[in-house]
């Protein structure tokens, strides 16, 4: 039956009734409900859909599957939007791009005259000399290639979410395979999650004249609870621990299975011959698809180019939908002669025809020695020519998890099981349906079984057989199809990246030989397709040129993702990164607080003026929030010796109610941590960690409670207590107005803890002096810190309380001297050399970098930690840290810190200088802003040395 | 990285919710291909340590225990 | 007298909540109207902010011991397990770990629940309050697994059935779930660090994409049934 060319065909993917616009280049272009774009397009006549990536060569619809790039477009002002899959919608604005003025009229085709000058690499052996010119190179290169522009005024676009989803046994695939694979795993009871890529089930059964009827009762299966099937669904990524990555309606899946069944079905490939790029030249199965998915007829009148028995069988598809069959052209030797159009075997197309658009194909007969006959060459007239040849498998996903492929009977085939993880159909190479119905079958409950499900036949003899009777079967003979290069026709194996035969040929005669190295030198396989069409040609090429197996030869390794994805998708849930908050945040922002990021925390760096804040502490009081600090209690009888192993210094000796300074190394001697620790009773302590440290800190005692088996339970107070320190001279009138506690200086000296009320909230108190003067740090439950601070503030009024922020104790702190870890410290800094030489209690049996800074004790320091002031003028000292301290020009410490200090009126700082020279009084030279700039070492503290003002 | 770890109290978890804590020092060698004894931190589940057995040309856990229980 | 504030209130007060006290707590009462947070709790998910209510955990040996005689040989005697039982009030007891048991109450006040521990046996174990350490989020409705698939990886089928707790990642941090033993409605109780409270919150509203998401003060929350 031949349908005259002039009735509209049914797409099944389109709803004829509805009809659509949208803007192509502006100009309106209407298609019908569920068409793609390109669809629409080629059916108003649009036949040059881009324009080539090196080239500019004009490139035409070719496998409508979203697997090449010759449909990308730039839609709604999104780049490389594969418009052959993607559905028109109504008022989308639609482009052509990497074309200049315009797709259909492109002056950079010029490159394809000049393709001399751009040989394969060659931008690995030109433009780097003379190097001044790079710049002017690299924006001219940057204009002319890339694929598409990235619109900085479009969007905003939708944010993409994440979902997780978990299942016994993920099936990638809805065609005839995929859903048997479902249908047996549900029958024996386990649950299955069908992810289909397409918006109907069916795969090729939609599109290739099967037998969709047969899948009627798969698909009734699906209808179980244990069923989850998501159509629109692209798997890009199968990940170890069988982790398959999806995306969704612009969202993120993640999907953990037990098992995977990867059913994705084959694709066909391009033949190699001259000017194959052609627009009109189409692979056969999206001629069918672009007719029976989209309602669209590809051409008048088409000639097949094949090398199996499918061209015969499209011939006589295509007749169906009314297209004129000009020829069929068979590779092979003996082929079937079926139709009333002729039949050509042992022949080739040796040229493709036209300029823009496909007019005609040459075409000749091979000798028995593979020769072309000069005689037999002719011409014939057509607008289309469809692509046939063998299908090869889409395994992306099978081989990044780790399932290797090996050419058998002129198709590649699995090669060996992966764990967990299966294939079907036409990704396992299987042909036929009824062959990729019964594997699908077999393999799903396979799966089932092996996750321990009952399956109710005996699959396992099934499957021998099966593969028994499915080994393939010596492919007919073809002849070499190898043309000798035609001068300026060129026969593209890679429509990405423009990589033709000549330049495969030439990289493997400049010795890029290995699979992998010709990939990377000529760039095949490396565009948007990622090798869907082109790796298996590369791998044929290499092949022959080299004179190996192809097994041997192989393919280049396969990476997700499998397939393009937006940025965006893979964003999701990404976005935002976790924001820990102390119970007075809200407070700070009220009182105009700049936040200071410190991790996840929000700090005030100030409330505006540092210096002022530095002042009230010094003269009167200041408050600040410290519940950042990390805070842990530990219980037990193995407390102090937990913390006797793994500080410098001692704890057994220290008294109940009394805090120590400690510190504490890694198992290197290198500095870790610093902080306070309080003895609460017998078998308790309380310690506080750095704001940065505090998790770090706490798992650092567990690891060692547990290695030692120690008896003590740990307790991470960091969340759930607030910490704040009232400190000044003030502070003890302040603290006095708040509580029934004796504040005085004999009844709570320096260095002790007191549990009590402070307005009426339960808290813990301990005397520091980290600022340098009389001090409190009080800790109490989060959900009274707001009282408490409230409280405070209130009652400080009348002392000129101000809070302070991390900048003015910054100030404080360096006045004092006190080094802060991490800051002051690095990967490399030990106690001995920083100056806590003091702490260091070696006369301790054990503890954490005992022996190797006993070895550094008797070497003797190589550099030391020293306060320093600077004389000259400094516009910003903080800008100053991290400049290099230099002899003679070379490199011989840094400054870790530096601060103006307005209670000293001068530059001060910390500084990372040699032993030899770290004596007080020794003059050195940092470099900073291309000069040398003098500082002289000075003792610390530099403010109130002996500590009157604290221990007040 | 996305294989899973089995915490001995949490059950199979993703790796990433876990921190490494490094191979535990073995008389034949460290930093050899094949299994190796680590220890791992459920820093977003139980946050207890413990102790992995995994083979590191493949990823494969072959078992986990808690560290506290481990063979000293 | 003396005032307990959520991680939440400054949110609640910035989302025009009516506050009520208990205990000493400033709670939200509505944000619009109560009949009106249910209606929509009920169609989608509604978001409470339980952090107020007591918490306190126990740790070392002898949990074991302790749970066999508050709960005798109920779920809780497992790892990962929850019970319900009564205080007073409504008391949930969740076994973390082997030896972390962690006990939370359905109101502010602590009061039942030191009772009954003061009838506890003498065993190792250490005491300690943790109300405002863990921040509590509770989600209800037909959609909470709708929104949970989008913040963690956790398999809830598997790994969360009613009577269950398990701590995992949450949206990039630790939190503990806990679904009670028989709750009649789609319910997962959230607990996260007091300073993340804020980012976890506002995490669920902005994140859900499909499903409908609405605070719920008390009000709305006592018409869900709690």
């Amino acid at each position: 039956m031949t349908a005259p060319s002039a009735v509209p065909l049914t797409g099944i993917l389109i709803d004829s009734t509805r009809s659509l616009t949208f803007t192509f280049e502006d100009r309106p272009v209407t298609a019908l409900a569920g068409q793609s774009i390109a669809a629409a397009l080629y059916a108003a006549g649009v036949r040059v859909f881009s324009r080539s990536f090196k080239y500019h060569r004009p490139r035409g619809l070719f496998c409508v599957s979203g697997d090449c790039p010759s449909c990308l477009m730039q839609v709604d002002g999104c780049p490389n939007v594969r418009t052959c899959i993607e559905p028109a919608r109504e008022g989308q604005v639609v482009r052509r791009q990497n074309a200049w003025p315009s797709a259909d009229f492109d002056v950079l085709r010029i490159f394809d005259r000049f393709d001399r000058f751009l040989p394969v690499g060659f931008y690995y052996k030109h433009f780097h000399r003379p190097r001044w010119l790079w710049p002017i190179f690299e924006h001219t290169v940057r204009h002319i290639a890339g694929l598409g522009r990235i619109d900085l005024d479009a969007g905003p676009f939708p944010t993409a979410v994440v979902e997780h989803l978990h299942t016994d046994i993920c099936v990638i695939g809805g065609g005839p395979a995929g859903l048997a694979a479902a249908a047996a795993a549900l029958a024996a009871g386990a649950r299955v999650l069908l992810l289909e890529r397409g918006p109907q089930l069916g795969g090729h059964l939609l599109y290739d004249g099967g037998r969709p009827g047969e899948i009627e009762p798969l698909r009734a299966v699906l209808e179980s609870p244990r069923a989850q099937v998501l159509c629109g669904t692209t798997a890009f990524g199968l990940y170890e621990g069988n982790l398959v990555g999806a995306f969704r309606e612009g969202g993120l899946l993640k999907v953990r299975a037990r098992h995977v069944i990867v059913c994705t079905g084959s694709r066909q490939q391009p033949f190699l011959f001259p000017r194959n790029d052609l627009p009109g030249i189409m692979l056969g199965n999206g001629v069918l698809r672009l007719a029976h998915l989209h309602g669209v007829r590809a051409g008048r009148r088409a000639v097949v180019l094949t090398d199996n028995d499918g061209g015969a069988r499209l011939a006589g598809q295509l007749a169906d939908l009314g297209i004129e069959i000009a020829a069929v052209i068979d590779q092979r030797v003996e082929g079937p002669c079926t139709g009333d159009w002729p039949t050509f075997t042992s022949s080739t197309v040796l040229e493709a025809r036209g300029n823009k658009r496909l007019r005609a194909v040459r075409l000749a007969r091979r000798d028995a020695n593979s020769q072309i006959i000069p005689t037999t060459e002719q011409e014939i007239a057509c607008d289309l020519l469809c692509l046939v040849s063998e299908p090869a498998p889409a395994n992306e996903l099978l081989l990044q998890a780790g399932m290797r492929f090996r050419p058998q009977g002129g198709r590649w085939l699995p090669d060996g099981t992966v764990p967990g993880l299966s294939a079907a159909g036409g990704a396992a190479g299987t042909l036929g349906l009824d062959a990729q119905v019964q594997e699908g079958r077999l393999r799903g409950a396979e799966a089932a079984a092996v996750l321990g499900y009952a399956v109710g036949f005996d699959f396992r003899s099934a499957l021998a057989d099966f593969q028994l009777r499915n080994a393939p079967a010596p492919a007919g003979a073809v002849l070499g199809n190898h043309l000798a290069s035609l001068a300026n026709r060129k026969s593209f194996v890679c429509l990405c990246e423009d990589v033709t035969v000549k330049d495969l040929e030439q990289a493997i005669a400049e010795g890029f030989d290995h699979i992998e190295t010709l990939k990377r030198y000529s760039t095949v396989s490396m565009g948007p397709c990622q090798g869907k069409m082109c790796s298996l040609a590369a791998s044929a090429v290499c092949a022959r040129v080299t004179g190996r197996d192809p097994a041997i030869v192989g393919t280049t390794t396969s990476r997700p993702p499998a397939v393009p994805v937006d940025l965006g998708v893979l964003a999701a849930g990404r976005r935002h990164h976790p924001v820990r908050r102390t119970p007075l945040h809200h407070w700070h922002q009220a009182a105009g607080a700049r936040w200071l990021d410190a991790g996840w925390w929000k700090r005030p760096e100030s409330y505006g003026d540092p210096e002022s804040e530095v002042r009230a502490v010094r003269q009167a009081v200041g408050l600040i929030d410290v519940s950042t600090l990390g805070k842990i209690e530990l219980v037990g009888p193995d407390a102090a010796e937990l913390l006797e192993r793994v500080y410098l210094n001692r704890w057994a000796d220290l008294q109940p109610g009394r805090i120590r300074y400690g510190v504490m190394c890694t198992e290197e001697g290198i500095l870790f941590d610093d902080g306070v620790g309080a003895r609460l009773g017998p078998d308790r302590f309380y310690l506080t960690a750095t704001t940065g440290n505090a998790d770090a800190v706490f798992q650092w005692l567990e690891l060692w409670r547990d290695t030692w088996r120690l008896d003590v339970v740990l307790l991470n107070q960091t969340a759930g207590t607030a910490a704040m320190n009232l400190a000044g001279p003030k502070s003890r009138e302040v603290l006095a107005r708040l509580t029934r506690l004796d504040v005085s200086a004999a009844a709570f000296p320096y260095l002790a803890l007191r549990e009590g009320e402070v307005a009426g909230v339960p808290c813990r108190l301990l005397r520091l002096g980290f600022v340098g003067e009389l001090g409190y740090e009080i800790h109490c439950p989060a959900a009274y810190a707001w009282h408490l601070w409230e409280a405070l503030v209130q009652a400080g009024a009348a002392f000129g309380l101000r809070p302070f922020g991390v900048e003015a104790q910054r100030v404080l702190r360096l006045e004092k001297g006190h080094l802060i870890i991490g800051v002051d410290t690095d990967s490399l800094s030990n106690p001995l050399d920083a100056g806590l030489e003091g702490l260091v209690r070696f006369d301790k049996p054990l503890f954490h970098g005992r022996e190797p800074l006993l070895r550094l004790k008797a070497m003797g320091p190589r550099c030391r930690l020293v306060g320093f002031r600077i004389d000259a003028p400094v516009a910003i000292p903080a800008e100053l840290e991290g400049c290099q301290v230099v002899e003679q020009g070379r490199p011989v410490g840094r400054l870790t810190s530096v601060r103006f200090s307005p209670t000293l009126g001068g530059c001060i700082g910390l500084a990372w200088v040699p032993a030899a020279e770290s004596r007080p009084g020794t003059r050195f030279h940092f470099h900073w802003a291309g000069r040398e700039v003098p500082a002289r070492v000075v003792p610390t503290p530099f403010y109130d040395p002996e500590g009157k003002r604290l221990k007040c | 990285m996305s294989f899973l770890l089995t915490c001995p109290n949490c059950g199979p978890r993703e790796v990433t919710e876990f921190r490494y804590g490094g191979q535990i020092l073995a008389a034949s060698g460290n930093n050899l291909p094949g299994p190796q004894r680590e220890r791992w931190y459920h820093r977003l589940g139980c946050r207890r340590w413990l102790v992995a057995e995994r083979d590191v040309r493949t990823n494969t856990v072959l078992g986990t225990r808690w560290l506290a229980e481990e063979a000293p | 007298m003396l005032r307990a504030l959520t991680p939440l209130y400054h949110w609640h007060a910035a989302h025009g909540a009516r506050f009520i006290e208990r205990d000493g707590w400033q709670l939200p009462a509505a944000y619009t109207d109560a009949e009106s947070e249910a209606a929509a709790a009920r169609a989608g998910v509604g978001l409470a902010d339980i952090s107020a209510f007591a918490k306190l955990s126990l740790l070392g040996r002898g949990v074991s011991a302790v749970v066999q005689a508050l709960l005798g040989d109920g779920p809780a005697l497992k790892p990962r397990g929850v019970a319900a039982f009564r205080a007073g009030d409504p008391v949930l007891a969740c076994r973390l770990t082997e030896d972390y048991l962690l006990l939370l109450a359905a109101t502010p006040c602590a009061a039942g629940l030191r009772q009954c521990l003061a009838n506890v046996p003498q065993a190792p174990v250490v005491q300690h309050e943790v109300t405002s350490s863990y921040a509590g989020i509770c989600l209800v409705g037909p959609h909470t697994e709708d929104v949970l698939r989008q913040f963690t990886s956790l398999d809830l089928t598997a790994a969360l059935p009613a009577g269950t707790c398990a701590e995992t990642n949450f949206a990039g941090v630790h939190a503990l779930l806990v679904r009670p033993p028989e709750s009649h409605l789609q319910l997962v109780r959230i607990y996260v660090g007091w300073d993340l409270a804020e980012y976890v919150w506002q995490r669920l509203l902005e994140g859900s994409r499909k499903e409908q998401i609405t605070p719920l003060g008390f009000e709305g929350l006592s018409l869900m049934g709690w």
